[in-house]
């Protein structure tokens, strides 16, 4: 089992050491707290991740408006031929690395889309690896991962609403109000509930995500999944060093016991994972 | 060149159900894009039964339309059971195309069913010229493109790939890129890709910060869309060279696909026949069967403050008061099925598909057993009206003016 996880900023990579795959923000990532790295910091990042034997994996996920196609494209040229990997969900990347002949330096990333064994092995048959929905039960992401390339996040908020509308700054313009809402969190509560959704807007898109950290912890021993990521977002530096360390543990020792875990940051939920949903 | 030699844009309407398909037909489409049982993304709509579907090709078919069948939901490993003979059944019947999102199901339609045409779901949000090429080399036929795609982008993306295109110009529109939306998975349980949407966009909320004081003291926060309306756009769309106009909402009535068929047919029709329309009576005409208020989407660019909705706010269409059931030539009585309230003084507003439409003031109200009425108020309800000019069974009735 390998451990992804996304890098917070360059002043905690030395917390990195122990994982397999490390996740660098740029201004294509989606959903995305942490700041983007300039190029001369992904070099640096890169020349670390060359010593340390962990595998760059270039985070450019969003989708790409065609105004931006020629630039963005340029943007890859850069890094394409780099010894890193690349995290996407728009198929212009595809084709961009299949006319390379290079679909193996692809992560795809559109979790909401990719919910059966079948779909993994199309990205699978192709050498690349994909991220699971996190709309799934412990009994169909056990079924997905045993293909290969499967990617399971096991900890971590994520994404359960992407938009290109800001709808935070169209809101505060209709209120006529002189908030800033770009780049810092907020949250939505729905009238009737109780359940507060971190919402983030960049610029040309927002992000709700949802309530409360996925954990999947014990549960891999049965899911054995060939990659497991821990999503960063959010999570104090501190705390978040110290989850990786739990599962490096685990990887290493076995995932006996999540108790740790849970003390260390109790806003944890087992989202869809032991609930069947329903279509009506 | 004679008009009928130039290949048109197509008109593409939805249906939910037999009488939705005939309806968008009659009323001008090119092509309707329906549900099955299985594998589609509107588990509320009735949807088609494999003999439906049989039904609805031989209909459409006859009638010069094409079919497409909708394939779009995000699989789970239990949803693709009995895939390849569902395939295999919609290729025999000479179903025209389908729409996908899962690789899975592209690849399998490819292999078992390969007359059928492929055509990329917008849920899975195509807004460029290289994904539409991954796509078409993947073995699909045309893309639907994503609602976020701009006029300008469109004119690019035309230039730069070879896919057939697809654009929506009509009806509802997600608050966030389609297909990436699971806020009715987690509020409700509901499967959002797999049909069961619980709109939970268009939900009243509250907005706090990180420390926890609510921002929104006036009013709820809202993030719905208005719905798409783009008469506007449709001659550019035309210039651009974009292969199909889609219209949205199969879980729509039958009024509603009349009414917005029909007023883009004429408008299409006027476009290539070198004549001017007037788009605001156009759009005068669409309005009376919207229950929401519309926008241009992001066809002028990114979001605008207009295009969003601030209040949750449906209002729903009274102006459809009947469906002509018969007609008779020597009494000249027309029956009908109530289906809103109108009262003796009202005055209503026939429509068929090719006629213009015709008034008549309400002078008298009869009910099946002959019995006179000063109103028509019980929804379903049989009623008979003398009225001197000829109509045709499944012709709608309206109210010409709002009280």
């Amino acid at each position: 089992m390998k451990l992804i996880a996304e890098l917070q900023s360059l002043d905690n990579l030395n917390d990195y050491q122990d994982i397999d795959y490390l996740l660098i923000p740029t201004s294509f990532s989606l959903a995305s707290s942490h700041a983007p790295l300039t190029s001369p910091e992904i070099a640096k990042v890169m020349q670390w991740t060359t010593i340390n034997k962990t595998k760059a994996v270039i985070k450019v996920d969003q989708l790409i408006e065609n105004k931006y196609l020629n630039s963005f494209f340029r943007y890859l040229d850069k890094y394409a031929y780099y010894d890193c990997l690349f995290l996407y969900s728009d198929f212009a990347v595809f084709n961009y690395f299949d006319n390379k002949g290079m679909l193996n330096k692809l992560m795809y990333n559109a979790p909401t889309l990719v919910c059966n064994t079948k779909d993994c092995e199309f990205y699978n048959k192709r050498g690349i690896k994909v991220i699971l929905s996190n709309e799934l039960s412990i009994e169909e992401i056990t079924e997905c991962a045993k293909e290969k390339n499967v990617i399971v996040q096991s900890y971590g908020y994520f994404p359960i609403y992407y938009s290109q509308r800001e709808i935070l700054s169209l809101y505060n313009k209709n209120v006529s109000g002189d908030t800033d809402y770009k780049n810092k969190l907020y949250y939505l509560k729905e009238e009737k509930r109780e359940e507060m959704y971190p919402v983030f807007e960049k610029e040309n898109y927002t992000v709700i995500f949802s309530k409360a950290k996925i954990l999947i912890y014990k549960d891999l021993e049965k899911i054995k999944p060939e990659y497991i990521f821990i999503n960063s977002n959010f999570l104090k530096p501190d705390n978040f060093k110290m989850i990786l360390n739990l599962y490096v543990d685990g990887i290493k020792n076995g995932f006996k016991n999540d108790d740790k875990i849970k003390m260390i940051d109790d806003n944890y939920e087992s989202s869809l994972l032991y609930s069947k949903s329903n279509i009506l | 060149m004679l008009i009928q030699d130039i290949k048109q844009i197509e008109l593409l309407a939805p249906a939910g159900d037999l009488n939705k398909l005939k309806v968008a037909i009659n009323y001008g489409a090119n092509a309707v894009y329906v549900g099955g049982y299985k594998f589609s993304l509107r588990a509320r709509a009735n949807n088609f039964t494999l003999e439906d579907l049989k039904e609805a090709c031989l209909f459409a078919h006859h009638h010069r339309a094409k079919l497409y069948v909708t394939m779009n939901i995000i699989p789970h490993d239990s949803d693709l059971e009995g895939l390849v003979e569902y395939l295999q059944y919609l290729e025999s019947i000479k179903v025209d195309a389908i729409i996908v999102s899962s690789m899975y199901i592209i690849a399998t339609a490819r292999e078992v069913a390969p007359k059928l045409e492929i055509h990329i779901s917008t849920q899975t949000s195509n807004i460029n010229s290289e994904a539409c090429n991954a796509f078409l080399k993947l073995g699909a036929n045309r893309v639907v493109l994503g609602r976020e795609a701009s006029l300008v982008d469109i004119k690019s993306i035309k230039k730069n790939t070879k896919a057939s295109l697809e654009v929506f110009i009509h009806g509802g529109m997600c608050s966030s890129y389609s297909g990436r939306c699971v806020l009715s998975n987690h509020m409700v349980n509901r499967d959002a890709n797999r049909g069961g949407c619980a709109h939970s966009c268009r939900w009243s909320y509250d907005l706090y910060d990180d420390e926890n004081n609510k921002l929104n003291n006036e009013g709820f926060f809202h993030m719905a869309s208005k719905d798409l309306m783009a008469v506007e756009m449709v001659s550019k769309l035309i210039d651009i060279g974009v292969d199909s106009l889609k219209i949205e909402g199969r879980m729509k009535s039958e009024y509603y696909i009349a009414t917005v068929v029909k007023s883009y047919r004429i408008l299409i029709d006027r476009i290539y026949n070198n004549k001017k329309s007037n788009l605001e009576e156009i759009k005068r005409e669409i309005k009376k069967a919207e229950n929401r208020e519309t926008g241009y989407g992001f066809f002028y660019g990114h979001m605008s403050l207009n295009g969003q909705l601030y209040a949750s706010c449906e209002i729903p269409s009274k102006e459809f008061v009947g469906k002509v059931l018969k007609y008779n030539l020597f009494t000249k009585i027309v029956t009908l099925e109530q289906r809103n309230y109108f009262k003796i003084g009202d005055t209503l507003e026939f429509f068929g598909p090719k006629r213009k439409n015709k008034l008549f003031c309400v002078k008298e109200i009869k009910n099946d057993k002959g019995d006179c009425l000063a109103t028509a108020c019980h929804p379903q309800e049989i009623i008979k009206l003398k009225i001197p000019f000829y109509v045709k069974r499944g012709n709608f009735i309206r109210l010409a003016k709002i009280r």
